[in-house]
């Protein structure tokens, strides 16, 4: 299985490896799910008042 | 290089040794019971469900709310207590070189006080003596064996809780100057959190016996409440805490890479506990007794605790932004591709984090004060802990099942049974996508919880909702399929699988490794803050609900 | 021990919304009275038909299409129930539970509250549109809680 290659270090270019943009679109996918649930129960409420 | 030699020494001292076969024993028995728990727990979610989609009636001799009852005591309080324990406890003995002797014992006389509570609880209930739910709120009185059972339950966890901090306690003597690791450093917080935020509800349990024992004539049904709440929340955190301790240690080993900054890991945890307890207030914005503005507070401190979330969003696409790229991931997703995702001990994990996204947006936008108008006691609560509990915590404890369960019986995850894990979690996502989402749904549509199939008199608007509650059965027999594929996962590889070694899986901090300040170690100074925490958060309400008091409610039984 | 600039980021925004959504709840409810339902009152859970309001529940009109509407919640039903008012009314709840705790619940509504026994809770909504309204118990509050409904007609 993968984890018996926890010790394999590969050797890759360093820009590459550190990059995070990746992580930075992730979290603003999970900043827009947070955005949308509120808007939208938000809206139901105002709808309702 | 000097690590890396002393690692594979370690790792190498670790396979001639192995698992510590005493306990491994322990850890065996609570694994076993949580998932009978969990395959009994099933069945009944399952008639249920099809109760919920007027597909069947249940006999009056076993009826829904008895059932129901029993479902919500056997998955939130057996399964989850049961999985809890075994796992940290099996950690406890991986990571600080065995359990103490004494503090074996001390796991075993709690696992045998919560069989014992668990089977006296669960008589009333099937008596139909005990139809109270599982949040037991007066003045609805079961036999006074229920509440019993449950006081034994409770101290059974205790015992389980003091004997993890005793071997905590006397490895830290004997490593002094060094850092908890981080797997023990998860334990001690989860002990601490289900001793202190049991407390509350003990309290009102001791009460609830006198009272239904007719040795008190009446109950404060505001302060039962209250403390229940204080308790109920915490302990979906605690599951929670337990599923974030995989998240954080274990899945970046499955995957190859190395786990998150080792000090911001720490701080998550320590942020959980202090800010924890409070937060079990958002159960009652729409209660009486409370001034708004101690809800205004209560929802900053229920919305307080989504942050140390917002950490562990990051920090877990970080490592696997990291890992993927460091296997030749490219691009802004490439990384995503090159993650192990036909293995079962990530897979699970992983959907279980995915699914902590709409959970934890769902629970952000819920507790928003006058918002939870909109979805209180409705369905859409009971989609969202099927979301939160149902699959970000219980998918985190299968996929962990499927190398905890070989470790403890020096047997061997066989790709063929992980294959069958990879359909178990696939089989569990459909169904839990089916059944929490159409439970959100009805739930804005007005549903209410805890409900037996009911139109109301042919009202329209009732009737309305049952095209949803289909969906429920639907999503229940999916369930149902991945809840008998998981037992027979969980017992095959106790019993059956072939022998070897499965090592306990503990990631390896960051490179270049920086140091954690010392002062997170002080988990004195942690409990004291946290007490400050609880009491700004609750004294306030407890005592004007015990000093401006109605006079109480006497007991009823009115199934 | 530091976050790095992107988790800086990344916790800055999140945080910043978690507050703005604070902020408009936090206006509505204490500027604009939009409160969640928290009447504070009490009484004696076990006298409430001897007790005023709730020893003469019924619909009351307060002023110009605006009632009030006092109710008793008991194992498995609504003390008025059935209730008509006109379009565009205002109503002002007023509830308690005899014995258990029920929850009040009309879907379509955010009318939604818990009725404890001893407690006198409130909530308020405005009637806009006609029609029939389903009130129900949305705790669970015995063997016949599935039954425990009434309806409010909007004309």
């Amino acid at each position: 299985m993968k984890a018996s290659k926890v010790h394999t270090e590969e050797k890759l270019d360093a820009d590459n490896e550190y990059s995070v943009k990746g992580t930075m679109f992730s979290v603003g996918v999970v900043g827009a799910v947070i955005l949308i649930f509120w808007v939208g129960l938000f809206a139901l409420y105002m709808y309702r008042v | 290089m000097s690590t890396a030699t002393s690692k594979s020494l370690k790792e190498k001292a670790n396979q001639v040794m192995g698992v510590n076969l005493k306990d491994a024993k322990l850890a065996k028995s609570y694994m076993a019971v949580a998932f009978i728990a969990l395959l009994l727990g099933g069945i009944l979610g399952l008639l249920q469900g099809f109760e919920r989609a007027g597909l069947i009636q249940l006999p009056y001799w076993f009826n829904y709310y008895q059932v129901l009852t029993a479902h919500g005591l056997l998955l939130v309080v057996v399964l989850t207590a049961f999985f809890t324990i075994g796992y940290f406890y099996a950690g406890l003995s991986h990571c600080l070189g065995g359990l103490l002797p004494k503090v074996r014992k001390m796991a075993w006389i709690g696992f045998w006080m919560k069989i014992v509570g668990l089977v006296i609880a669960i008589i009333p209930v099937l008596l139909n003596k005990a139809s109270v739910m599982y949040t037991f709120y007066p003045p609805l009185a079961a036999a006074p064996s229920f509440y019993i059972g449950l006081a034994l339950i409770v101290l059974g966890i205790w015992v389980c809780a003091f004997g993890a901090f005793i071997n905590v306690a006397s490895w830290r003597k004997v490593n002094k100057g060094k850092h908890l690791p981080i797997f023990a450093f998860f334990a001690t917080a989860v002990f601490i959190l289900l001793f202190f935020g049991s407390i509350g509800v003990t309290i009102e349990v001791l009460i609830l016996i006198a009272w239904s024992f007719g040795w008190i004539p009446t109950v404060n049904v505001m302060v039962s409440r209250t403390l229940f709440w204080a308790f109920g929340h915490t302990l979906v955190n605690i599951w929670y805490l337990t599923a974030v301790s995989a998240w954080y240690v274990v899945v970046p080993k499955i995957i190859g890479g190395r786990r998150f900054s080792d000090a911001l890991t720490r701080i998550v945890i320590i942020l959980l506990v202090i800010m924890n307890i409070p937060g079990g207030f958002h159960h009652q914005i729409v209660d009486p007794g409370m001034s708004q503005a101690l809800k205004f507070l209560h929802v900053f401190m229920s919305l307080s605790i989504s942050f140390p979330s917002l950490m562990t969003a990051f920090a877990m696409f970080y490592v696997f932004e990291r890992t993927g790229r460091k296997l030749g991931g490219k691009g802004l997703f490439g990384w995503l591709r090159k993650l192990p995702w036909g293995d079962v001990r990530f897979l699970a994990p992983m959907i279980a984090m995915i699914a902590f996204i709409p959970a934890g947006a769902g629970g952000i936008a819920q507790t928003t004060n006058q918002l939870n108008q909109v979805v209180h006691n409705t369905m859409w609560v009971v989609g969202h802990f099927h979301l939160t509990v149902g699959t970000s915590v219980i998918l985190t404890f299968f996929g962990i099942s499927y190398w905890l369960i070989p470790h403890i019986s020096n047997r061997v995850l066989t790709p063929r049974m992980n294959k069958v894990g990879v359909i178990q979690t696939i089989i569990w996502t459909i169904g839990m996508l089916f059944m929490s989402g159409s439970m959100h749904a009805v739930g804005l549509l007005g549903s209410p919880r805890r409900t037996s199939y009911s139109t109301y008199g042919d009202n329209a608007t009732a009737l309305g909702w049952d095209p949803y509650l289909i969906f429920v059965a639907v999503g229940g027999t999916f369930l149902i399929i991945g809840v008998l594929i998981q037992v027979f996962a969980v017992f095959h590889m106790m019993f059956f699988a072939p022998k070897g070694v499965t090592e306990f899986p503990i990631a390896d901090p960051e490179v270049p490794v920086e140091k954690t300040p010392m002062w997170t170690e002080r988990w004195g100074l942690w409990i004291v803050i946290m007490l400050v925490v609880i009491s700004m958060g609750y004294v306030i309400p407890l005592v004007e609900l015990i000093v401006n008091a109605p006079p109480g409610s006497p007991p009823f039984k009115t199934w | 021990m530091k976050f790095s600039k992107h988790e800086e980021i990344w916790l800055t925004i999140s945080v910043g919304m978690l507050v703005l959504f604070m902020v408009i709840v936090g206006y509505q409810t204490f500027a604009l009275g939009m409160g969640p339902p928290s009447n504070k009152e009490t009484l004696d859970p076990q006298k409430v038909d001897q007790t005023a309001p709730f020893d003469n529940p019924g619909v009351f009109e307060v002023g110009p299409n605006e009632y009030e509407v006092v109710m008793v919640l008991q194992v498995f039903s609504f003390t008025p129930n059935n209730i008509e008012i006109p379009k565009g009314a205002t109503v002002h709840f007023t509830m308690t539970s005899k014995d258990v705790v029920h929850g009040f619940q009309v879907a379509g509504t955010n009318l939604n509250a818990m009725v404890m026994p001893g407690y006198i809770q409130k909530i308020t909504q405005k009637f806009d549109k006609p029609g029939e309204y389903l009130v129900l118990c949305n705790e669970y509050c015995g063997a016949g809680h599935q039954m425990m409904s009434t309806t409010i007609t909007v004309k």
